[in-house]
C-alpha cells in the first residue's frame, strides 16, 4: 500500500515538474546568499601577486612514472608558483588511495586549502561535504575574481553552467573543459587489421560482419579467445556492441536518454536480442568461459600475443599496444574500428566520450578554511585563461613544446622521443597534465598535437564517425537529485545492480535461458525499477531546470 | 593469541577467590608478588584499552549518519534505520545462507584437517622428512592473498592448469570459477591447502605435551599403534581440539570479504556472495561507513552468541571450556 502511494507521489511530482517546463524557464535560484565580499575596497587583484600567499593543496599523485615524488616537483607547478607567486604545499596522495586520505584528514579536521578531489569516497559525495561546510560555493566570486571561467559560463551555459551546477544552482568546484571534438570519443574498438587483410577482410561495420570477423579469427588466425573482454554487464567492449541495439549498458545502473524519456538499458525489450546476440558468441566460443575474470592486463597481454583480435581501448592504450605488438611481430597492425552498427546505414550513438566540461575526474573545489578565498579562486580561474590553458595542456614552451611553421602547437622532441622510451602521455605529466583531470581549459591544438601517430589518427577518425549524430541526439541521462530522492534511489538501484549483473552473465552463459527473459522483467519489476526510473526522470527534469 | 591470554587470566581470577581475603587485601598481596609481572603486563593492557576497548565506543555510528568531518559525536542521529535497511534487503537470506553453508563446509572439511596432518606428522619418525613436510604446508600461508587468488583463478580457470589434466584424462573441463555449484568447495578446498600446515602447528605442540611415559605404559600394556592412538594421544590433545572447535564456531557467521571478493563474480554470487563481501559492494564502494558497521556489529552480535552457547554445551558436556 505504502509502495503504491510512493509511486504515486512520485508520478505526481513528475508531472508538476513537467508542467513547469512547459509553462516558463524557471529563474536561477542562486545569488540569494548575503555574500561578504568587500572587493568594492580592495585594490586589483592581479597575477603575480604583490605579497606571496602560502596554500595547502590536496590532490591525488599521477604522475608516478615520472620517477617524481609529488606535484611541488612537476615543473607544471614551479611554473605555476612563478607566475602566480602562490606558494604551494602540497599534500599527495597516490591513485586510488586518495579518497582514504582525505577523508583521514577530513576526520582530523585538518582541511587543506584548496582540495583536488570530487569527494567521490566521502559519504553523501561533494554535496554534502558542502552542506557540512567543508566546501565553499563559488557562486559569489566567478563574476569578479574568475572572469576567464565566467565567460566560458555564458558561451556554453548548456555544457558547462548546467552540467556542473548542483541541484541548487550552486558551483562547487571547476571542470576540466574540452571544446575541441577531435578526442570527443576517448574510447573505442580496435582489431588486428594485418588478419583482416590476411583474411581479404574488410573492416566490420555491422554486428553480423563482426560475427564472421571473430569467427575466421578463431578458425583461421587460432585465437583461442577473439574477443578480449571482461564478461560483465558495463563492459566497455560490449558497451560498444549493446549501442548498435540502441541501448545503453556501459554503467553499473545504465540509465540513458531517448528523446526527453529515461530509459534503462537492462529493462528494453531489444536487450533480449542483444542478450541473444552474445549467447551465441559465447557459446560458440568467441567469448572465451573465462572473460568474466579476465583483467585488463590479461586482456592486452592477449592481444598483444595474437590469442585475441578485438579489444576496446582508449587512443592512448592503441599506440602503447600496437608498439608493443610491433615488436614481437613486425607486422602486427592495430586497426581501429568504428562503433557497430545493426544494420549498414545505421547509426551508433552510444559513444564513449569526453564531454565538454566534465567534473567526473578530479576538479578543484576550495574548502572554507581557506583565508585566501579571492587568491584561491583568481588560481581556479588561470586554467581558464589563454596562458594558462597552454600551460596545464603542453606545459612550458622549449621545455615539452613548441610552436610549428603553421603557429600551433605541438610537442618537442624531449617528449615524443623520451631516451627512456616511456610513452610522451606518461613524460608529459611532468610539464602539464595532458588530456587527465584538473580544472582548466583543454587547449585547442592538444587534440592534434596528441594525434602523433599514425594509429592514433586513425583511431580518432574510426571512433568519431557517428560524433556528429552523437551530438544531436545527446543521451546521457543527465540527473540532479536532492540528498532525500538520492536516498531513496540508492536504497531501489543497489540491490537491481547486484540482479542485472547477475542475470547478465546467467544469460550470456546459457545458465538461465533466454525463454525466462519475461520472468526476469517481471522480477525488475518487482523490485521497483520503475520507481527507480522516475526518480531518475525527476532528476533529469530538476537537471534542465 | 587473545583468547590464549584471556584464558590463562580467567582461570587464575577463578583461583583467586577461594581464600577467604577481601578483594583489596587480594590485589596488594598479587601486587606485591607479581610486581614485575604487572609492570610487564601494563603496556599490553593499555594497548588493548587504547586500541581495542576505547575504539569500541565510535560503534554509536550505527546508530547515527556518519561523516567524517563531522566526527563521530556531531553526525546526525538517525536512529535504526541503518538496521531497517539491512533486514529489509532482498539478498538478506541468500547472503546469510551462503555466509553459513561456507563456514559449514569449513566446520566439516576444514577444522579436522589440520588435526589429521598433526597426527599424521606425530606418527612419522623421520625427523628430516618431517620437517620438510611441515614447511611445504606452511608454505601457502606466507603468500599474499592476492597473489594466492590470482594463483587459484588460474589454475582453476575454463584454459587452466586443473582443466588441462582434465582434458588429458578425457574428462570434460568444468567452468569451476563461474558455476555456482563449484565455488565452496574450490573455496574451502583451497583455503584447507592454504591453512592446513599453519593451523596444525597449534596441535603439534599439544601432542609435543603429552606424557611419554603414557606411551610406554600403554606399550608395557600390550598396546599396539593404534590402541596407543585412540587411548593416549586422542585423548591428550582433545582439550585443544575441543578449545578450537569452540572458538570456529563462535566464527559461524563470520566470513572475511577479502578471498571471497578475490574468486567471486555475478556468476557465482548465488553460491558465494557472503554478508561482508555483500556490505563491501553497499557499503564500502558508496562510503557507507554506518551501514557496514550497523551490519558489522549484527554479525559479531550473532557469532558472540554463538560462542556463548558453544562454550556452555561444552561445559555441560565435557567439562573443558573458554571459561
Amino acid at each position: 500500500m505504502s509502495k503504491k502511494l510512493k509511486l504515486i507521489s512520485l508520478v505526481l511530482s513528475v508531472a508538476v515538474m513537467i508542467s513547469l517546463l512547459g509553462g516558463c524557464v524557471v529563474p536561477a535560484q542562486n545569488s540569494n546568499q548575503p555574500s561578504d565580499l568587500s572587493s568594492t575596497t580592495d585594490e586589483k587583484l592581479a597575477f603575480p601577486l604583490k605579497e606571496q600567499i602560502t596554500l595547502r593543496y590536496f590532490a591525488t599523485f599521477g604522475a608516478t612514472g615520472t620517477g617524481l615524488n609529488n606535484n611541488g616537483e612537476t615543473e607544471l607547478f614551479k611554473e605555476l608558483e612563478r607566475r602566480t607567486n602562490i606558494k604551494f604545499e602540497h599534500i599527495n596522495a597516490p591513485t586510488a588511495d586518495e579518497g582514504q586520505t582525505l577523508n583521514l584528514m577530513l576526520a582530523a579536521r585538518d582541511v587543506p586549502d584548496i582540495i583536488e578531489d570530487n569527494f567521490g569516497k566521502y559519504p553523501g559525495g561533494i554535496n554534502k561535504a558542502k552542506a557540512e561546510g567543508i566546501i565553499i560555493a563559488l557562486n559569489d566570486y566567478l563574476e569578479e575574481y574568475a572572469p576567464n571561467f565566467n565567460k566560458l559560463l555564458k558561451e556554453y551555459p548548456e555544457d558547462i553552467g548546467k552540467e556542473i551546477s548542483t541541484v541548487n544552482g550552486e558551483y562547487l568546484n571547476l571542470p576540466y573543459v574540452n571544446t575541441d571534438l577531435q578526442v570527443l570519443t576517448i574510447r573505442g574498438l580496435s582489431v588486428r587489421g594485418d588478419w583482416l587483410d590476411e583474411l581479404g577482410m574488410d573492416a566490420p561495420v555491422t554486428i553480423d560482419d563482426w560475427y564472421k570477423m571473430l569467427t575466421a579469427f578463431k578458425e583461421q588466425k587460432g585465437a583461442e579467445r577473439p574477443l578480449a573482454l571482461k564478461l560483465e554487464i558495463q563492459s566497455g567492449f560490449l558497451g560498444c556492441i549493446s549501442g548498435a541495439y540502441g541501448i545503453f549498458t556501459r554503467n553499473k545502473a545504465p540509465f540513458y536518454l531517448d528523446g526527453d524519456t529515461i530509459k534503462f538499458g537492462p529493462y528494453e525489450a531489444v536487450y533480449k536480442d542483444y542478450l541473444q546476440t552474445l549467447h551465441k558468441w559465447y557459446s560458440e566460443g568467441l567469448i572465451s568461459k573465462d572473460s568474466p575474470m579476465s583483467t585488463v592486463a590479461q586482456q592486452e597481454a592477449d592481444f598483444v600475443n595474437g590469442k585475441s583480435g578485438a579489444i576496446e581501448v582508449s587512443a592512448v592504450a592503441n599506440t602503447r599496444l600496437s608498439l608493443q605488438g610491433k615488436e614481437l611481430k613486425p607486422t602486427f597492425q592495430m586497426r581501429p574500428v568504428p562503433y557497430p552498427v545493426l544494420k549498414e546505414g545505421d547509426k551508433n550513438l552510444f559513444l564513449y566520450t569526453g564531454k565538454i566540461s566534465s567534473l567526473s575526474g578530479k576538479c578543484l573545489c576550495i574548502s572554507s578554511t581557506n583565508k585566501h578565498v579571492k587568491e584561491s579562486v583568481m588560481f581556479l580561474d588561470y586554467g581558464y585563461t589563454p596562458e594558462g590553458s597552454v600551460l596545464y595542456s603542453f606545459g612550458i614552451e622549449g621545455e615539452s613544446y613548441q610552436k610549428n611553421a603553421d603557429g600551433k602547437l605541438e610537442f618537442t622532441d624531449k617528449v615524443v622521443n623520451d631516451p627512456d622510451d616511456r610513452p610522451y602521455t606518461e613524460v608529459l605529466m611532468k610539464y602539464a597534465r595532458g588530456s587527465s583531470w584538473g580544472s582548466y581549459t583543454l587547449h585547442p591544438d592538444f587534440g592534434a598535437a596528441m594525434s602523433l601517430s599514425e594509429e592514433q589518427r586513425e583511431s580518432n577518425r574510426a571512433w568519431n564517425i557517428h560524433a556528429e549524430d552523437y551530438i544531436k541526439n545527446k543521451n546521457s541521462a543527465k540527473n540532479k537529485m536532492t540528498d532525500d530522492q538520492n536516498a531513496q534511489y540508492t536504497d531501489i538501484i543497489t540491490p537491481i545492480r547486484t540482479y542485472i549483473a547477475e542475470m547478465f552473465l546467467k544469460f550470456v552463459s546459457g545458465q538461465e535461458p533466454l525463454s525466462n527473459f519475461d520472468q526476469y522483467i517481471q522480477k525488475l519489476k518487482d523490485m521497483r525499477i520503475e520507481e527507480a526510473i522516475l526518480l531518475r526522470q525527476l532528476g533529469y527534469y530538476q537537471y534542465l531546470q | 593469541m587473545n583468547n590464549n591470554t584471556s584464558q590463562v587470566m580467567t582461570t587464575k581470577a577463578e583461583k583467586l577467590p577461594a581464600k577467604k581475603t577481601t578483594v583489596w587485601q587480594e590485589i596488594r598481596k598479587d601486587f606485591v608478588l607479581n610486581k614485575v609481572l604487572i609492570l610487564m603486563a601494563i603496556p599490553v593492557v593499555l594497548y588493548y584499552i587504547i586500541f581495542d576497548y576505547l575504539p569500541m565506543f565510535g560503534i554509536v555510528i550505527v546508530f547515527k549518519d556518519y561523516s567524517p568531518f563531522m566526527g563521530i559525536t556531531n553526525s546526525k542521529w538517525i536512529g535504526l534505520r541503518n538496521f531497517q535497511r539491512f533486514f529489509s534487503d532482498i539478498y538478506l537470506f541468500r547472503i546469510v545462507r551462503n555466509t553459513f553453508m561456507i563456514n559449514l563446509y569449513q566446520l566439516i572439511f576444514g577444522f579436522p584437517a589440520p588435526i589429521i596432518l598433526a597426527l599424521l606428522l606425530n606418527e612419522i619418525r623421520s625427523s628430516k622428512f618431517k620437517r620438510i613436510v611441515q614447511t611445504i604446508t606452511y608454505m601457502p600461508h606466507f603468500i599474499s592473498m592476492v597473489v594466492l587468488c590470482g594463483i587459484i583463478a588460474n589454475f582453476f580457470a575454463y584454459g587452466g592448469l586443473i582443466n588441462d589434466i582434465l582434458s588429458i584424462l578425457s574428462i570434460e573441463r568444468v567452468p569451476f570459477l563461474l558455476d555456482p555449484k563449484y565455488f565452496r568447495s574450490v573455496y574451502v578446498g583451497t583455503g584447507i591447502w592454504a591453512g592446513v600446515g599453519w593451523s596444525s602447528i597449534i596441535y603439534m605442540s599439544a601432542l609435543s605435551r603429552v606424557d611419554q611415559a603414557l606411551y610406554e605404559a600403554a606399550e608395557i600394556d600390550g598396546a599396539g599403534r593404534w590402541r596407543q592412538f585412540i587411548s593416549v594421544t586422542l585423548p591428550g590433545i582433545m582439550p585443544m581440539i575441543v578449545i578450537m572447535l569452540i572458538l570456529r564456531i563462535g566464527k559461524m557467521m563470520a566470513e572475511g570479504s577479502q578471498k571471497i571478493i578475490l574468486l567471486y563474480n555475478p556468476l557465482t554470487y548465488e553460491t558465494a556472495d557472503v554478508i561482508s563481501s555483500y556490505v563491501y559492494r553497499r557499503g564500502m564502494q558508496e562510503a557507507n561507513f554506518s551501514y557496514s558497521a550497523a551490519v558489522g556489529l549484527t554479525n559479531s552480535l550473532v557469532n558472540v552468541s554463538l560462542l556463548v552457547l558453544a562454550n556452555t554445551v561444552s561445559r555441560k558436556v565435557n567439562e573443558t571450556s573458554l571459561w
